[in-house]
């Protein structure tokens, strides 16, 4: 038999925070008043957000609807604008190594086969060149000796 | 011109709004949705007030940030607490794997019920109501008791005995019993 009334429940219900004796678990069973006042209680106790937790958040959530929104294109005219200076150099550059108005440009003389077009000719070229000078060379300083 | 943000929108309606830059609408699903968020954080992280305060805050940011990806198809309030969860998950990854495993064991064994904590939504406007209604003395305690202050603490700041504050909550919660019969 559970003595307990309905003023002892609301006393230790009060200040159970979620941990209710064996017998006040017993007459909150069996008394509709009881649950009600410890829904009530549950519902009171519930953790919420403090006034000023509300106010914070609804003021930083305020201050970003209200930021200007960046744009896509926005972001990409840095690099546009990069683009188009490098590309105004590149122009610049090529404009300025053209060669003067009536001069031949090398690869018009070789096209017109004014001069060999092939590395490699003119490597050996050099390469003869030189061989003949050190022979010149050698053969004067055969002659010294043998003077 | 723009009609006013109505409480009977839909939740897509609010975020399309925000989106548009309507700081009512966003109050509005603020209202709507703070108080089952703030307990899905409480049961994530128990007796972590400051935490909970942080991370409440920053939900909402990032959801504010994303709302441009929210789909129609899948509930706010899941969405929100998605956010959360993965917010609180990120941090303890990157700080303490100790403190993560307690937070998951919290979210296993004592999920929330977010549909039900959303039932009292009607109920907690009620309940401010009716406690407005109480006497001074009575809103002060239940007040006090609101945000968490003891018996022994509410005693001591207002120079009572634990008795006459026990006493006091009583009769204030019997009224408010009274004043919102028709929700309990």
């Amino acid at each position: 038999m559970n003595n307990m009334t309905c003023d002892d429940f609301a006393l230790e219900c009060l200040q159970a925070d979620g941990r209710l004796s064996e017998t006040a678990r017993e007459h909150l069973q069996s008394c509709p008043d009881c649950q009600a006042l410890a829904r009530l209680n549950s519902i009171l106790m519930h953790p919420r957000p403090s006034p000023e937790l509300d106010r914070q958040t609804l003021q930083m959530a305020r201050l970003l609807l209200h930021q200007p929104r960046r744009r896509w294109w926005r972001e990409i005219n840095h690099y546009f604008y990069a683009a188009a200076a490098v590309l105004l150099i590149l122009v610049g550059i090529s404009a300025f190594s053209l060669p003067p108005a009536g001069e031949k440009s090398p690869d018009l003389l070789v096209q017109n086969g004014e001069i060999g077009s092939d590395t490699h000719d003119l490597l050996i070229l050099s390469y003869l060149e030189t061989t003949n000078e050190m022979d010149n060379i050698e053969q004067q300083l055969y002659l010294y000796a043998g003077n | 011109m723009r009609p006013e943000p109505d409480d009977q929108l839909s939740d897509m309606d609010l975020i399309q709004r925000c989106i548009a830059g309507d700081d009512e609408s966003f109050t509005i699903l603020y209202q709507r949705y703070r108080l089952p968020l703030f307990s899905y954080l409480h049961k994530l992280l128990p007796g972590q007030h400051d935490r909970v305060d942080d991370f409440f805050q920053q939900v909402w940011i990032k959801a504010l940030k994303n709302f441009s990806g929210y789909s129609d198809q899948q509930r706010f309030l899941a969405w929100l607490c998605r956010i959360a969860h993965n917010l609180v998950m990120d941090y303890y990854r990157s700080s303490d794997s100790q403190e993560m495993s307690e937070v998951q064991e919290n979210i296993l064994a004592d999920g929330p019920d977010p549909q039900e904590i959303l039932m009292q939504q009607g109920l907690e406007e009620a309940l401010q109501q009716a406690i407005g209604q109480l006497s001074d003395e009575q809103q002060e305690i239940v007040r006090m008791r609101i945000n968490d202050i003891s018996f022994k603490d509410i005693a001591a700041q207002k120079n009572i005995s634990l008795n006459t504050a026990l006493g006091r909550m009583h009769y204030a919660v019997k009224n408010l019993r009274r004043l919102l019969a028709d929700f309990l």
